[in-house]
């Protein structure tokens, strides 16, 4: 489905409760954005966590929602880090909603930076603005990379 | 009343039944075996005691509540399963802590607990290895030692040698028997389900024998062995099975395959005229003077020669106790030692063994 269809609903909401052209209210629409496709991928994870594991820690005591926190979450952090990852990288360089749903008060990067395209501004601090925009993300897939490696299930069950 | 009891528990989740009516009895400060083939249920009936899998129908009382009830996480049960199953996130010291943990035990307490448990299966100085770096053998002990700091009533171990080489089977075997035999205490129950009835005489509890999630026979382990009720638990209960041949008696010959032998005593009171000859593969021996059979296959395993043969339409295996070879379509003579044949009737039931028992 193209964003376009979904603008209009969501500006209507975002307007009727006062949430227009503020943080919280692109926070509200991330979230409803990315919540499936982190959910998609956490599945995924979860599944491939051995049944075994998780009736042993029932065996050992736990009660089903502790079992998912102290044993089937932590071994899922790889998948934690690859859903994490995916909503940072697609909050980050959103453009389309954070320009259709706000104004003046709050601007995203992407917005401020097709802002400054214009005949003033020289093209090359129009590139160097880019590139400072997505340092960021570049830094966090480095440090991740580490984690994405080291948490894998192997010796659960062999 | 304190023991584990079931009555009539039965579980259908398709076609099949994978319990059927099981009911049992089971004291405190005893071993039991449970003896079966693949699919035969023993792991449904280890998870149905677990309370992972929630029984048809029938029930199931421990020290005076209803066990079904009762949820997993509350039964103070300890299980080993097939696998290998430890916690990959903890290195070996917090796997065995965990259910200490779980329990809020305080820290002190827990780690000479675990540490004491470690050293019981040959763990020792491995405290802060991770799971991922140990070999099978070693990652069984761990999840061993964390099903023992618990002192649970109920210890379930399900097939937990089988996917270890021989080598620490036969060890692991023998620490199980050390293991059972001094740090049990009066108060909980050993449950161990194996495929291998050497296993199930080793232990030397009671075994019960299961079959398409039927009870089929329970007894001390020395009795299955000696008087298997029907043909099914003389099958399962022998490795190499049990040879099973068509035979009929004839006043005082028997004669299976244009064999004739002369009627041991302790089969005259069968009176079926045509029976079921039991004989057990080390009870058949070669011999020059013996009756011919064919070479189908012979495989050698450690220091033993399976030879499976064939007479007309019987086909028998039998071992030697040397490393021989054979080719196949090859002349073997054969002895039997007919003083130890079983004659199970046409229904299969046992008519007559070697050692008293009939159920005819």
């Amino acid at each position: 489905m193209p964003p376009i269809v979904l603008s209009i609903p969501f500006f209507l909401f975002l307007g009727a409760i006062n949430l227009l052209d503020s943080l919280i209210g692109l926070i509200v629409v991330y979230i409803v954005l990315l919540m499936p496709i982190a959910v998609w991928i956490m599945v995924d994870f979860f599944n491939k966590v051995p049944r075994e594991i998780d009736e042993t820690a029932l065996i050992d005591g736990c009660n089903p929602y502790q079992a998912f926190f102290k044993v089937v979450l932590p071994n899922s952090i790889p998948g934690l880090i690859v859903a994490g990852m995916f909503c940072i990288i697609f909050g980050w360089i959103d453009f389309f909603f954070a320009f259709i749903l706000t104004f003046t008060e709050v601007q995203l990067l992407p917005v401020k930076i097709v802002a400054l395209n214009s005949s003033i501004t020289p093209w090359w601090s129009l590139s160097a603005s880019a590139l400072v925009s997505v340092a960021p993300l570049i830094i966090v897939a480095f440090i991740v990379e580490r984690y994405l490696s080291k948490g894998n299930l192997s010796g659960a069950i062999k | 009343m304190m023991n584990l009891v079931a009555e009539n528990l039965s579980y259908k989740p398709d076609e099949q039944f994978h319990l059927n009516e099981v009911s049992f009895n089971f004291k405190k400060g005893n071993i039991y075996t449970i003896l079966g083939r693949t699919l035969s249920g023993k792991t449904t009936l280890l998870k149905t005691i677990a309370g992972l899998l929630t029984p048809d129908s029938g029930a199931m009382r421990f020290e005076d509540k209803d066990f079904l009830k009762v949820p997993v996480w509350e039964r103070n049960i300890a299980m080993v399963y097939q696998q290998f199953i430890n916690y990959p996130h903890l290195n070996v010291f917090e796997n065995v802590a965990f259910p200490l943990k779980q329990r809020k035990v305080d820290d002190k307490e827990i780690s000479d607990v675990v540490l004491n448990s470690l050293k019981s299966v040959g763990l020792e100085g491995y405290e802060n290895r991770k799971i991922q770096e140990l070999s099978g053998g070693q990652q069984q002990r761990v999840s061993l030692a964390r099903s023992l700091v618990k002192n649970a009533k109920i210890l379930l171990l399900d097939e937990p040698l089988v996917n270890l080489d021989y080598k620490l089977r036969e060890q692991l075997r023998e620490e199980f028997k050390n293991i059972f035999s001094q740090g049990l205490s009066e108060e909980s129950i050993v449950i161990f389900s194996t495929t291998d009835p050497r296993e199930a005489m080793e232990l030397n509890g009671e075994v019960i024998v299961l079959d398409e999630g039927k009870v089929l026979q329970v007894g001390p382990a020395k009795e299955i062995f000696e008087n298997p009720k029907t043909l099914k638990v003389a099958e399962i209960s022998n490795d190499p099975p049990m040879n099973i041949l068509q035979a009929n008696m004839d006043s005082n010959k028997i004669k299976f395959e244009g064999i004739e032998v002369d009627v041991p005593n302790h089969l005259n009171n069968v009176k079926d005229k045509n029976f079921n000859l039991g004989i057990r593969a080390s009870n058949i021996e070669l011999s020059d003077n013996g009756f011919e059979f064919e070479v189908e296959l012979a495989e050698i395993s450690g220091s033993e020669t399976l030879l499976h043969l064939k007479r007309g339409n019987a086909k028998i295996i039998t071992s030697i106790e040397e490393v021989m070879n054979f080719n196949i379509h090859d002349k073997v003579k054969l002895n039997f030692n007919i003083d130890k044949v079983y004659a199970f009737n046409e229904e299969g039931i046992l008519a007559s063994s070697p050692f008293g028992g009939s159920y005819v």
